[in-house]
């Protein structure tokens, strides 16, 4: 039985209704802009990634298995097109050099940047190897279940757990370490 | 901390305890002030990133998305011809006629793979191969084409260590679904529906899907395996092979 609230506007959507994938890109623009914006500190890439993620999964509808979630699947596309982001970046800049998110004119609700903890959670966040940070991003970010979890990420809840355990350790040991343990 | 301790109290965080979880989490929680002391600290880093506040995505960025958006191609009209019920009454039927179709002579030559439009291979490496071999963990095999008159035949032969899906779309219109064949192996779980083709693989199994071409089109087939919802490979069949190919 498919309980994905999302299955008819995917339906219409494959049949070419425009407007039935409007609604599914309004349902969720945000949340993966924010899986992206984690995922990369960013937000020029983060817009990449949204962008790249929803043309995708229109070019490929047709192949999209109602066995899951529209919502699963169009996060695991934004999390693997950031993966790959990072990845490059990783390639072409030494790995203690991460990036400073650009100052975004048009974005003015970043107003998280301007503490000193955020700053810090996000740094922390940012030092995180991408396996780790997409585990802390789905958990905490957007509220993913481990089953779910595992589903976007395409690996055992074994290892959704054990990634996550080992994920906020290190967050928590970055955070001692830079004077800014959880309050 | 052993590692029972720590599922639990991660578990807490995560709501995911179940509730003799929890009466297990109170126990050791009464006996032990590490766990207490990890857990207030695990709690701490769950409101210190559940405060961090939301991204507002960029203006224009929805509308820049559906400006790019194009109609999609027609549906693929590769539909059962007669339901799904009414095909899996036929198999016994359609089982010798595939195995004319497997083994007959010139009329229905077999494909040399080499001379086909299209590879099989892994999805993330992009790379072109002579084959149509996949081997792409967790399945491995082949997928070959068969046909002439108007009518074809899929034959895979594919070896999952868990189960994958294969899915079959075709841009050509006019091609139904006429039988399945197991050949050897379990019994395959099929699903046709107007312009998919969807098979779920365990183990080894091997056998054919017959198409006819009711309008004398020649057929082009995409595959897809998926491993859950992750595409491990996928490739485009082209019959007869007349265009270089076009392996994804």
């Amino acid at each position: 039985v498919n309980k994905d609230p999302d299955a008819e506007l995917v339906e219409a959507s494959i049949k070419g209704d425009k407007t039935a994938f409007g609604t599914l890109l309004t349902r969720y623009e945000r949340p993966i802009y924010n899986v992206a914006m984690r995922m990369l500190r960013h937000p020029e890439d983060a817009r990449d990634v949204v962008q790249t993620a929803f043309l995708k999964a229109f070019e490929k509808l047709h192949q999209f298995d109602f066995d899951h979630k529209f919502y699963s699947w169009i996060c695991r596309i934004a999390i693997n097109e950031s993966i790959d982001i990072l990845n490059g970046r990783r390639r072409l800049t030494p790995l203690d050099d991460e990036p400073e998110p650009s100052d975004e004119g048009d974005n003015p609700h970043d107003a998280c940047r301007t503490t000193q903890v955020g700053a810090g959670v996000q740094a922390a966040m940012m030092r995180l190897p991408p396996d780790y940070r997409a585990v802390i991003v789905l958990r905490h970010f957007v509220d993913c279940s481990y089953q779910e979890m595992a589903d976007i990420l395409g690996v055992p809840e074994k290892t959704v757990k054990s990634r996550l355990f080992t994920a906020r350790q290190l967050l928590r040991d970055d955070l001692d370490a830079e004077g800014l343990g959880a309050q | 901390m052993d590692q029972r301790a720590i599922e639990l109290l991660h578990g807490d965080i995560d709501q995911e305890n179940s509730p003799a979880d929890q009466r297990e989490l109170a126990a050791l929680l009464e006996r032990s002030p590490e766990a207490r002391c990890e857990l207030e600290e695990l709690r701490r880093l769950a409101v210190t990133l559940r405060a961090e506040p939301e991204f507002e995505p960029p203006p224009g960025l929805r509308e820049a998305i559906l400006g790019q958006i194009q109609p999609l191609a027609p549906v693929i009209p590769l539909r059962p011809r007669r339901g799904w019920a009414g095909a899996a009454l036929a198999l016994a039927a359609t089982a010798a006629g595939v195995a004319l179709i497997l083994h007959r002579g010139p009329e229905f030559p077999e494909l040399d793979p080499s001379t086909l439009a299209g590879t099989m291979v892994p999805a993330s490496g992009h790379a072109t191969s002579p084959s149509l071999r996949l081997d792409s963990a967790p399945v491995s095999g082949a997928i070959s084409l068969h046909g002439g008159d108007g009518r074809y035949a899929i034959e895979v032969t594919l070896d999952a260590s868990r189960p994958v899906a294969l899915i079959a779309t075709s841009p050509t219109p006019a091609l139904e679904l006429e039988g399945f064949v197991r050949i050897s192996g379990e019994p395959a779980e099929l699903s046709a529906e107007d312009g998919r083709i969807r098979v779920l693989h365990t183990g080894s199994q091997r056998y054919a899907l017959v198409l006819g071409d009711g309008a004398g089109a020649p057929p082009a087939i995409d595959f897809s395996v998926y491993d859950g919802d992750q595409l491990v490979g996928e490739a485009r069949l082209r019959w007869p092979a007349d265009t270089p190919g076009r392996g994804r």
